[in-house]
């Protein structure tokens, strides 16, 4: 019987990941381009870059949506955290199913039901769509995100290290704070950049909750996209790609320091 | 132990889950700088019992009173009583040192102090220069002692040690129990240990409680326990034994004769005093069975023939089948001129009165 | 409960009552309400100001009128269930390409595995828009793949694939891919490899053991993977509004269009009752399998 990687997993594992992956990559190659056409390679230019530089209304709207995401996240970190630990550590409650159920169904709901619902609360009850609008429709998005993430470090979550904590003369608070928190705060962080990530690339329910003025950089790069395939777009889903990216390796950076260094 | 007034005092303790009831109006008294055991299988409230006195768990009804003080309602945090966790619990992201340190900490200690004593007790558990490291790199045993350290270093009244040598293997238990011991003798804090296993509680302990069901069923010496059990379910648990059902027929200075289901007419040591009639249950452990010819006429015994012969560290073990239909378990030391017997032999099974048991519980 | 235990509950869940249960209510609210040429433009909007005769004068105007049109007009009936026809198929393929793709990176070698699952999760970090922006551009007539296949000489005529339900089963797939896998490696991953070794062992062929002890143990993989893809795929917007043709019929795209072009508030709530009706079987099986696996 044979196990392991044979030439077959091999060709599955190449012809899925180039699948996930090609397409990106020639995005990001195609916002290189010289050329205005997208099939003909015009040789390597950064002009697209700087034309991004001179569309003040696009990076008007990178900053509305950095902005949201950063709030957003924010308040879904902490929304999310204290939802897995109410439903991680409180046992059963009366309504613990309702509030489960309200948790884990915006993560397959389809966002323009999301996004409708949200507008039709905003008119109904009179308040000015806007910033705080979008901030509050990601930030319900994301705490979701957020508690499925922590939840699950919580269940896994060792008792007996909080036990010996208090039984050595912690104070329950000081027992969140020196043991707790510090293990639950990779899994935090983890949820706060899905969540970030998330407001960042949303358009759907944006689109729904946004007002004058606050046009988010998706809705943005939505109208473009519209218009057809250009080479400006390219430059700046490159640049969203590349933001990601490096805020995600960084992460993962800081998270590999504060592990221990190999073992000695 | 002395008249003394006892360091710990557990007055009819009772506390249920829901429906299951974890201990039953369970007192118990344990001295100062005294080792004990509490000894049971899973599920008989051994583990419920050491939350209790932690602080973890609050008890359905019942006092706890630590040198005269109740302390039932006390939180953890400000009982002067530690513990050392089944599974350790080491801080992951703190280091060897930290985790030691962070009940002094707790404490608001100087610095200076915490680092003395915790050097102290990384000298105490011989892993000094250790300190830096983390949990995830040290060893079973290391681990163990770096939890028994973090527990010892506050300098408690009282350390509950939670089943302390589960994990470790079968080598290092050995050697580790000897390790507690010489801890528990140089500190001069009382141990609670919990455990499942017989071996460790006997090995280790002045004392213990031998747990069933939520209740105590024996408290005494190791010796005491083993050789005069109180009930079928103490001499089961404690050792290895045989046990023969049967009804008491007549009385005998200091026992009963017992005429067993299966035809045997024994005589047994008995401390309580049952009617006539009464069921019983005789314990006998196999090292007080003794193998003979089959044409030697004993009283107390049986005829029978070998089904099974193992040898294993220096005593030979042999499974009897008795005519009346009994299979029973004889061990002997192997000593030069012992006759031996392989499967088939017929023998004759015999046992002196004072060593048998008659149990009425 | 303790008051500490209470506020930490208390906090989001107010939090998801006003901003994710509440407003559902309102949306099945105002799909009985009438439409209006106002802002809002939906009657009556009820108030405080309006007392008892008021309130049962508006309730006495509420209409069934938007579910009329739903289930009257064709185009929302097509738009249905071509939105359910899409999302099965493009669901199964996603099965298909997912299993091979997650069964392959359980094979791969330990130290392999964990950048393999964060390749498989990273795209998700990436914005959905850019991606479909992506395949806008490998797509189009004049778009890279029929480029790369007429000068290949594979093809003498371009392929019209964009603004087709091809490029949208694409669009699907491609987006809700690690969806599908990471669920679908988790399952596989748990298996131990030794019963398959046992299956040979006890006389079965590889294929065999594949479907007899591999499939059916992956199960909750499986199935929590189709979930996963195909509820958010039934009302997706983006997709066959940037990929599909304007024949491409999907229930998000008509909610879509009812609200922002053609401004008909009470028939768009309608359309999103009707859909979250349609979607309340898988939704409660998404909600238990779930709750099964956060309590394992």
């Amino acid at each position: 019987m044979k196990r392991g990687l044979q030439p077959f997993h091999l060709a599955v594992l190449a012809l899925g990941f180039g699948f996930l992956y090609v397409p990106i990559a020639l995005l990001v190659l195609y916002s290189f381009n010289a050329s205005r056409l997208v099939t003909v390679w015009g040789g390597f230019s950064t002009h697209w870059y700087e034309a991004l530089l001179g569309n003040e209304a696009l990076l008007a709207s990178a900053f509305v949506s950095l902005r949201v995401a950063l709030v957003s996240s924010v308040l879904a970190t902490i929304l999310g955290t204290m939802a897995a630990f109410a439903l991680v550590r409180f046992g059963r409650f009366s309504g613990r199913t309702l509030f489960a159920g309200a948790l884990y169904a915006p993560l397959v709901m389809p966002e323009v039901i999301i996004g409708l619902s949200l507008l039709l609360l905003f008119v109904g009850l009179g308040i000015d769509r806007g910033f705080w609008t979008i901030v509050a429709g990601h930030t319900t998005l994301g705490l979701c995100f957020v508690t499925v993430v922590v939840q699950a470090r919580l269940a896994t979550f060792d008792r007996s290290l909080e036990e010996a904590a208090m039984d050595l003369g912690a104070t329950p608070l000081a027992t969140f704070r020196a043991v707790t928190l510090p293990l639950i705060a990779p899994a935090m962080l983890a949820g706060c950049l899905l969540a970030f990530t998330l407001s960042l690339d949303d358009f759907v329910i944006a689109s729904f909750t946004s007002g004058p003025g606050s046009t988010t950089l998706p809705m943005r790069i939505y109208a473009q996209v519209r218009l057809g395939v250009t080479p400006e777009v390219n430059a700046i889903s490159t640049l969203l790609i590349g933001f990601v990216g490096f805020i995600l390796l960084g992460a993962a950076a800081i998270n590999r320091l504060r592990k221990p260094q190999g073992s000695g | 132990m002395d008249a003394q007034k006892p360091l710990l005092r557990i007055e009819r303790v009772s506390k249920s889950y829901g429906e299951v009831t974890a201990l039953r109006e369970l007192s118990l008294d344990i001295a100062a700088n005294e080792f004990f055991a509490l000894l049971g299988p899973s599920g008989c409230g051994k583990t419920t019992l050491m939350r209790l006195i932690a602080g973890l768990e609050k008890p359905d009804a019942g006092r706890i009173l630590l040198d005269s003080v109740d302390i039932t309602h006390l939180p953890p945090h400000l009982r002067p009583v530690n513990m050392m966790f089944q599974s350790y619990a080491l801080f992951p992201h703190m280091s060897v040192a930290k985790n030691i340190g962070f009940g002094l900490v707790q404490e608001n200690l100087p610095r200076k102090e915490i680092a003395t004593r915790v050097a102290d007790m990384l000298g105490l558990v011989q892993m000094e220069g250790l300190g830096e490291r983390r949990p995830d790199q040290l060893s079973g045993g290391q681990r163990q002692r770096v939890a028994l350290a973090r527990a010892l270093v506050k300098r408690p009244k009282l350390l509950l040690l939670d089943e302390p040598l589960a994990a470790l293997d079968r080598k290092l238990r050995h050697e580790t129990q000897f390790q507690l011991m010489a801890a528990q003798r140089d500190t001069g804090t009382s141990f609670v240990v919990v455990t499942h296993d017989q071996d460790e509680a006997m090995v280790m302990a002045h004392r213990m409680a031998v747990m069933h069901a939520g209740v105590i069923e024996q408290i005494g010496t190791p010796r005491q326990v083993y050789e005069e059990p109180v009930s079928r379910h103490v001499a089961g648990f404690v050792g290895e034994t045989n046990f023969f059902d049967g009804r008491v027929t007549h009385f005998m200075p200091g026992g009963v004769e017992v005429q067993t289901h299966s035809g045997l007419a024994l005589e047994a040591g008995c401390r309580e005093h049952p009617a006539l009639g009464t069921r019983v249950v005789v314990s006998i452990r196999p090292e007080n069975l003794r193998l003979g010819p089959p044409s030697q006429l004993v009283t107390n015994g049986a005829p029978g023939e070998i089904t099974d012969h193992v040898f294993r560290e220096g005593m030979s073990s042999w499974r009897v089948r008795l005519d009346g239909g009994d299979i029973v378990h004889v061990r002997q030391p192997i000593a030069a001129g012992t006759a031996t017997y392989d499967r088939g032999a017929r023998v004759f099974v015999a046992f002196a009165p004072e060593c048998a048991r008659a149990l009425v519980r | 409960m303790r008051p500490l235990r209470r506020l930490v509950l208390a906090i989001p869940a107010l939090w998801l009552f006003a901003f994710f249960l509440a407003p559902f209510a309102l949306v099945a609210k105002i799909s009985v309400s009438r439409p209006l040429v106002a802002q809002p433009p939906y009657e009556p909007v009820f108030s405080l100001a309006d007392g008892w005769q008021g309130l049962w004068d508006k309730l006495s105007r509420l209409t069934l009128d938007a579910y009329a049109l739903v289930f009257s007009d064709d185009l929302y009936l097509d738009a249905y269930l071509s939105s359910l026809r899409l999302a099965a198929i493009a669901t199964l393929l996603t099965l298909l390409i997912g299993f091979p793709l997650a069964h392959a990176m359980t094979r791969a070698p330990r130290q392999w595995r964990t950048a393999l699952v964060l390749l498989a999760i990273a795209p998700f970090w990436t914005s959905f828009l850019i991606r479909i922006y992506a395949w806008i551009m490998i797509l189009k007539d004049e778009g890279l793949l029929n480029h790369a296949l007429l000068s290949l000489g594979l093809i003498h005529a371009p392929l019209s694939i964009f603004a087709t339900e091809a490029a949208v089963l694409i669009g699907i797939v491609y987006s809700y891919l690690p969806f599908m896998v990471l669920p679908l490696y988790t399952a596989l991953e748990k298996q131990d490899p030794a019963l398959l070794e046992a299956a040979a062992d006890l006389g079965a062929t590889p294929l065999r053991a594949f479907w007899r002890i591999t499939c059916p143990l992956a199960w909750p993989g499986i199935f929590a993977g189709l979930l996963l893809v195909f509820i958010p795929a039934v009302g997706e917007f983006v997709i066959p509004d940037l990929l599909g043709g304007s024949d491409t019929l999907m229930i998000g795209r008509s909610l879509w269009n009812e609200f922002f072009e053609n401004r008909d508030w009470p028939a768009a709530s309608a359309v999103a009752i009707v859909l979250l009706a349609i979607l309340i079987v898988p939704l409660v099986l998404h909600e238990r399998q779930q709750v099964k696996e956060r309590a394992a």
